[in-house]
Protein backbone atom coordinates (compact mmCIF):
# COMPACT_ATOMS: atom_id res chain seq x y z
CA UNK A 1 0.00 0.00 0.00
CA UNK A 2 1.76 3.56 -1.05
CA UNK A 3 -0.64 5.30 1.03
CA UNK A 4 -0.73 5.06 4.69
CA UNK A 5 -4.29 4.84 4.70
CA UNK A 6 -4.37 2.79 8.41
CA UNK A 7 -5.84 4.36 11.23
CA UNK A 8 -2.94 5.73 13.77
CA UNK A 9 -3.81 3.07 16.36
CA UNK A 10 -3.01 0.53 13.57
CA UNK A 11 0.40 2.01 12.84
CA UNK A 12 3.42 0.35 13.11
CA UNK A 13 5.72 2.57 11.31
CA UNK A 14 7.13 4.62 14.22
CA UNK A 15 9.77 6.97 12.27
CA UNK A 16 6.44 8.46 10.20
CA UNK A 17 4.92 9.47 13.57
CA UNK A 18 7.53 10.90 15.10
CA UNK A 19 8.01 13.25 12.28
CA UNK A 20 4.12 13.65 12.02
CA UNK A 21 2.60 17.17 12.18
CA UNK A 22 -0.77 16.09 12.17
CA UNK A 23 -2.71 17.87 14.53
CA UNK A 24 -3.65 15.97 18.06
CA UNK A 25 -7.35 14.66 18.45
CA UNK A 26 -9.48 13.85 21.54
CA UNK A 27 -11.03 10.77 20.43
CA UNK A 28 -14.35 9.03 22.65
CA UNK A 29 -14.08 5.27 22.26
CA UNK A 30 -17.72 3.29 22.64
CA UNK A 31 -18.15 1.12 25.66
CA UNK A 32 -20.75 -1.42 26.50
CA UNK A 33 -21.61 0.54 29.74
CA UNK A 34 -21.51 4.00 29.94
CA UNK A 35 -25.67 5.22 29.22
CA UNK A 36 -26.44 6.97 26.02
CA UNK A 37 -28.02 10.01 27.62
CA UNK A 38 -25.22 10.47 30.04
CA UNK A 39 -22.04 10.25 27.36
CA UNK A 40 -24.58 13.13 25.51
CA UNK A 41 -24.12 14.64 29.11
CA UNK A 42 -21.27 14.69 29.61
CA UNK A 43 -19.64 15.97 26.33
CA UNK A 44 -22.32 18.81 26.71
CA UNK A 45 -21.15 19.48 29.74
CA UNK A 46 -17.30 19.29 29.13
CA UNK A 47 -17.31 20.73 25.82
CA UNK A 48 -19.97 22.79 25.40
CA UNK A 49 -21.90 21.20 22.57
CA UNK A 50 -25.08 21.71 22.00
CA UNK A 51 -27.51 18.89 23.16
CA UNK A 52 -27.79 17.66 19.02
CA UNK A 53 -24.28 17.97 18.61
CA UNK A 54 -23.47 15.87 21.85
CA UNK A 55 -26.14 13.47 20.82
CA UNK A 56 -24.73 13.32 17.20
CA UNK A 57 -21.24 12.63 18.64
CA UNK A 58 -22.51 10.30 21.18
CA UNK A 59 -24.25 8.01 17.89
CA UNK A 60 -20.96 8.21 16.43
CA UNK A 61 -19.38 6.16 19.26
CA UNK A 62 -22.23 4.21 19.58
CA UNK A 63 -22.44 2.78 16.07
CA UNK A 64 -19.08 3.49 14.34
CA UNK A 65 -17.13 2.60 17.62
CA UNK A 66 -15.64 6.17 17.98
CA UNK A 67 -15.69 10.13 17.55
CA UNK A 68 -13.22 13.04 17.55
CA UNK A 69 -14.42 15.38 20.10
CA UNK A 70 -11.88 17.86 20.58
CA UNK A 71 -8.52 18.69 18.66
CA UNK A 72 -5.40 21.20 19.48
CA UNK A 73 -2.18 20.81 21.19
CA UNK A 74 -1.18 17.37 22.86
CA UNK A 75 -1.32 19.28 26.51
CA UNK A 76 -5.11 20.08 25.94
CA UNK A 77 -5.58 17.23 24.39
CA UNK A 78 -4.18 15.19 27.60
CA UNK A 79 -6.43 17.60 29.66
CA UNK A 80 -9.42 16.70 27.61
CA UNK A 81 -8.87 13.23 28.24
CA UNK A 82 -7.94 13.30 31.74
CA UNK A 83 -11.55 15.25 32.30
CA UNK A 84 -13.47 12.23 30.39
CA UNK A 85 -11.65 10.19 32.36
CA UNK A 86 -12.90 11.50 35.39
CA UNK A 87 -16.42 11.50 34.02
CA UNK A 88 -15.80 7.52 33.20
CA UNK A 89 -15.88 7.67 29.50
CA UNK A 90 -13.09 5.99 27.56
CA UNK A 91 -11.32 8.41 25.58
CA UNK A 92 -7.70 9.03 24.18
CA UNK A 93 -4.93 11.00 22.74
CA UNK A 94 -3.96 10.88 18.82
CA UNK A 95 -2.75 12.06 16.06
CA UNK A 96 -5.83 13.22 13.67
CA UNK A 97 -6.24 10.92 10.93
CA UNK B 1 -37.18 3.28 43.56
CA UNK B 2 -38.95 5.68 41.00
CA UNK B 3 -36.08 7.14 40.35
CA UNK B 4 -34.62 10.89 40.50
CA UNK B 5 -36.66 14.10 39.62
CA UNK B 6 -36.52 17.74 39.42
CA UNK B 7 -37.60 20.13 42.36
CA UNK B 8 -37.06 23.58 42.09
CA UNK B 9 -32.96 24.06 42.02
CA UNK B 10 -32.78 20.40 43.72
CA UNK B 11 -32.74 16.78 42.83
CA UNK B 12 -34.69 14.52 45.01
CA UNK B 13 -35.34 10.82 45.03
CA UNK B 14 -36.71 8.18 47.63
CA UNK B 15 -34.52 5.34 48.47
CA UNK B 16 -35.75 1.80 49.99
CA UNK B 17 -34.01 0.41 52.58
CA UNK B 18 -32.40 -2.00 50.51
CA UNK B 19 -31.54 -0.12 47.83
CA UNK B 20 -29.47 2.49 50.02
CA UNK B 21 -27.53 -0.15 51.03
CA UNK B 22 -27.00 -1.66 47.92
CA UNK B 23 -25.59 1.65 46.73
CA UNK B 24 -23.98 2.01 49.69
CA UNK B 25 -22.51 -1.55 49.51
CA UNK B 26 -21.25 -1.22 46.11
CA UNK B 27 -19.97 2.92 45.79
CA UNK B 28 -18.21 2.21 49.19
CA UNK B 29 -16.76 -1.42 47.89
CA UNK B 30 -15.44 1.12 44.21
CA UNK B 31 -14.21 3.68 46.15
CA UNK B 32 -12.12 1.10 48.74
CA UNK B 33 -10.44 -0.04 45.49
CA UNK B 34 -9.43 2.82 44.28
CA UNK B 35 -8.15 3.98 47.74
CA UNK B 36 -6.19 0.58 47.65
CA UNK B 37 -4.54 1.21 44.37
CA UNK B 38 -3.83 5.17 45.15
CA UNK B 39 -2.03 3.98 48.66
CA UNK B 40 -0.76 1.09 46.75
CA UNK B 41 0.81 3.65 43.66
CA UNK B 42 1.99 5.95 46.26
CA UNK B 43 0.26 8.62 44.58
CA UNK B 44 -0.70 10.18 47.96
CA UNK B 45 2.32 9.47 50.90
CA UNK B 46 0.87 11.68 52.93
CA UNK B 47 -2.60 10.35 53.53
CA UNK B 48 -3.16 11.12 57.47
CA UNK B 49 -6.44 9.27 57.91
CA UNK B 50 -8.01 6.08 56.71
CA UNK B 51 -10.60 6.86 54.28
CA UNK B 52 -10.91 3.06 53.84
CA UNK B 53 -12.37 2.38 57.70
CA UNK B 54 -15.09 5.12 57.62
CA UNK B 55 -16.12 3.86 54.67
CA UNK B 56 -16.45 0.23 56.38
CA UNK B 57 -18.67 2.20 59.03
CA UNK B 58 -20.54 3.83 56.65
CA UNK B 59 -20.90 -0.19 54.78
CA UNK B 60 -21.51 -2.00 58.28
CA UNK B 61 -24.02 1.17 59.64
CA UNK B 62 -26.37 -0.37 61.64
CA UNK B 63 -30.31 0.61 61.92
CA UNK B 64 -30.58 -0.83 58.21
CA UNK B 65 -31.88 -3.68 59.01
CA UNK B 66 -35.24 -5.01 57.39
CA UNK B 67 -35.81 -7.10 54.35
CA UNK B 68 -36.07 -5.40 50.91
CA UNK B 69 -38.73 -6.83 48.85
CA UNK B 70 -38.68 -4.60 46.22
CA UNK B 71 -35.15 -5.89 44.91
CA UNK B 72 -35.08 -8.96 46.47
CA UNK B 73 -31.80 -8.59 47.14
CA UNK B 74 -30.66 -11.87 49.35
CA UNK B 75 -29.54 -9.48 52.35
CA UNK B 76 -27.81 -11.82 54.53
CA UNK B 77 -25.24 -12.69 51.61
CA UNK B 78 -25.06 -9.44 51.11
CA UNK B 79 -24.15 -8.52 54.83
CA UNK B 80 -21.56 -11.40 55.03
CA UNK B 81 -20.48 -11.34 51.75
CA UNK B 82 -20.53 -7.53 51.61
CA UNK B 83 -18.65 -7.97 49.02
CA UNK B 84 -21.62 -8.92 46.31
CA UNK B 85 -20.45 -12.68 46.14
CA UNK B 86 -17.08 -11.27 45.08
CA UNK B 87 -14.96 -14.51 46.67
CA UNK B 88 -17.53 -16.33 44.46
CA UNK B 89 -16.16 -15.42 41.33
CA UNK B 90 -16.09 -11.62 40.76
CA UNK B 91 -15.57 -9.45 43.55
CA UNK B 92 -14.71 -5.46 43.81
CA UNK B 93 -13.53 -5.95 47.26
CA UNK B 94 -11.54 -8.91 46.73
CA UNK B 95 -10.06 -8.76 42.87
CA UNK B 96 -6.38 -9.68 42.42
CA UNK B 97 -5.48 -6.80 43.50
CA UNK B 98 -1.93 -7.08 43.25
CA UNK B 99 -2.12 -6.91 39.83
CA UNK B 100 -1.91 -3.52 38.04
CA UNK B 101 -3.93 -5.47 35.15
CA UNK B 102 -6.96 -5.46 37.07
CA UNK B 103 -9.68 -5.42 34.08
CA UNK B 104 -12.02 -2.54 36.89
CA UNK B 105 -8.82 -0.66 37.90
CA UNK B 106 -7.96 -0.34 33.89
CA UNK B 107 -11.21 0.82 33.51
CA UNK B 108 -11.34 3.11 36.00
CA UNK B 109 -8.31 4.86 35.27
CA UNK B 110 -7.76 3.67 31.09
CA UNK B 111 -4.59 4.62 29.39
CA UNK B 112 -4.88 7.67 27.60
CA UNK B 113 -2.96 6.56 24.54
CA UNK B 114 -4.33 3.70 22.48
CA UNK B 115 -0.91 1.92 21.33
CA UNK B 116 2.16 3.92 23.18
CA UNK B 117 2.54 2.56 26.68
CA UNK B 118 5.22 5.06 27.73
CA UNK B 119 2.96 8.24 26.88
CA UNK B 120 0.11 6.24 28.14
CA UNK B 121 2.24 5.86 31.29
CA UNK B 122 3.89 9.75 31.39
CA UNK B 123 0.15 10.67 31.32
CA UNK B 124 -0.67 8.39 34.48
CA UNK B 125 1.83 10.01 36.56
CA UNK B 126 0.40 13.33 35.77
CA UNK B 127 -3.19 12.70 36.43
CA UNK B 128 -3.73 9.95 37.93
CA UNK B 129 -3.27 11.27 41.74
CA UNK B 130 -6.18 13.99 40.75
CA UNK B 131 -8.70 11.39 39.18
CA UNK B 132 -8.49 9.26 42.40
CA UNK B 133 -8.81 11.98 44.51
CA UNK B 134 -11.94 13.12 42.40
CA UNK B 135 -13.68 9.67 42.10
CA UNK B 136 -12.96 9.27 45.83
CA UNK B 137 -14.56 12.38 46.44
CA UNK B 138 -17.69 11.81 44.24
CA UNK B 139 -18.22 8.56 46.22
CA UNK B 140 -18.16 10.34 49.67
CA UNK B 141 -20.39 12.90 48.61
CA UNK B 142 -22.80 9.95 47.53
CA UNK B 143 -22.13 8.30 50.89
CA UNK B 144 -22.39 11.19 53.23
CA UNK B 145 -25.45 12.00 51.94
CA UNK B 146 -27.21 8.72 51.53
CA UNK B 147 -30.35 7.69 54.13
CA UNK B 148 -29.31 4.77 55.88
CA UNK B 149 -32.20 2.66 55.95
CA UNK B 150 -33.68 4.74 52.92
CA UNK B 151 -35.69 7.30 52.64
CA UNK B 152 -35.75 10.81 50.53
CA UNK B 153 -32.42 11.65 49.40
CA UNK B 154 -32.48 15.80 48.30
CA UNK B 155 -29.33 17.02 46.42
CA UNK B 156 -28.33 20.29 45.33
CA UNK B 157 -26.31 20.86 41.65
CA UNK B 158 -22.82 19.88 43.39
CA UNK B 159 -24.09 16.76 44.77
CA UNK B 160 -26.10 15.23 41.97
CA UNK B 161 -23.26 15.74 39.73
CA UNK B 162 -20.94 13.40 42.42
CA UNK B 163 -23.63 11.31 42.56
CA UNK B 164 -23.88 10.61 39.01
CA UNK B 165 -20.29 10.57 38.45
CA UNK B 166 -20.02 8.26 41.91
CA UNK B 167 -23.00 5.67 40.16
CA UNK B 168 -21.21 5.57 36.60
CA UNK B 169 -18.11 4.46 38.36
CA UNK B 170 -20.14 1.96 39.90
CA UNK B 171 -21.21 0.61 36.91
CA UNK B 172 -18.23 0.60 35.27
CA UNK B 173 -16.65 -1.45 37.75
CA UNK B 174 -20.11 -3.73 37.99
CA UNK B 175 -20.12 -4.17 34.28
CA UNK B 176 -16.55 -5.00 33.82
CA UNK B 177 -16.98 -7.65 36.57
CA UNK B 178 -19.49 -8.96 34.50
CA UNK B 179 -18.73 -8.85 31.22
CA UNK B 180 -21.31 -6.93 30.42
CA UNK B 181 -21.47 -6.63 25.92
CA UNK B 182 -22.89 -4.06 23.70
CA UNK B 183 -25.54 -6.38 22.47
CA UNK B 184 -26.50 -7.98 26.02
CA UNK B 185 -30.01 -7.78 26.95
CA UNK B 186 -30.11 -7.67 30.64
CA UNK B 187 -33.47 -8.90 31.27
CA UNK B 188 -32.30 -11.86 29.42
CA UNK B 189 -29.15 -12.00 30.80
CA UNK B 190 -30.50 -11.96 34.32
CA UNK B 191 -33.34 -14.82 33.58
CA UNK B 192 -30.33 -16.92 32.15
CA UNK B 193 -28.67 -16.19 35.63
CA UNK B 194 -31.76 -17.00 37.64
CA UNK B 195 -32.00 -20.17 35.96
CA UNK B 196 -28.51 -21.28 36.48
CA UNK B 197 -28.42 -20.75 39.77
CA UNK B 198 -31.49 -18.46 41.29
CA UNK B 199 -28.92 -17.99 44.57
CA UNK B 200 -25.84 -17.24 42.72
CA UNK B 201 -23.67 -13.83 42.91
CA UNK B 202 -24.42 -13.52 39.32
CA UNK B 203 -27.95 -12.66 39.85
CA UNK B 204 -27.39 -10.32 42.89
CA UNK B 205 -24.63 -8.79 40.66
CA UNK B 206 -26.95 -8.22 37.54
CA UNK B 207 -29.56 -6.91 39.71
CA UNK B 208 -27.63 -4.17 41.28
CA UNK B 209 -26.30 -3.29 37.68
CA UNK B 210 -29.95 -3.16 36.45
CA UNK B 211 -30.52 -1.28 39.90
CA UNK B 212 -27.37 1.46 39.34
CA UNK B 213 -28.62 2.36 35.41
CA UNK B 214 -32.05 3.09 36.37
CA UNK B 215 -31.10 5.41 39.08
CA UNK B 216 -28.28 6.74 36.62
CA UNK B 217 -30.95 6.81 33.41
CA UNK B 218 -33.28 9.21 35.98
CA UNK B 219 -30.79 11.00 37.35
CA UNK B 220 -29.21 12.53 34.04
CA UNK B 221 -32.82 12.89 33.05
CA UNK B 222 -33.30 15.40 36.52
CA UNK B 223 -30.71 17.38 35.29
CA UNK B 224 -31.03 18.03 32.19
CA UNK B 225 -35.00 18.02 32.05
Amino acid sequence: MATPMVAPAERTDTELVAHDDRPWVTVVWNDPVNLMSYVTYVLQKLFGFSRERATTLMLDVHRKGRATVSSGTREKMEHDVSRLHAHGLWATVMRDS
Amino acid sequence: MNGFRRDGSEIVAVLEDGEAEVFALVVGQVAGLIEDSRTRSGDDPELGSNPGAELDELLYEPGSEGPSNRIEIDRTRVDSGLDLGFGQGFGLADPPSDDPGDPVLSRLFPDGYRDDPEASAELRSMISGDLHTQKLDHANTLLATLPAGGGEVRLDGAQAESWLLALNDARLALGTRLDVTDDMDLLEELDEAVLADPQGPRVLALTVYYLLGHAQETLVEALTG
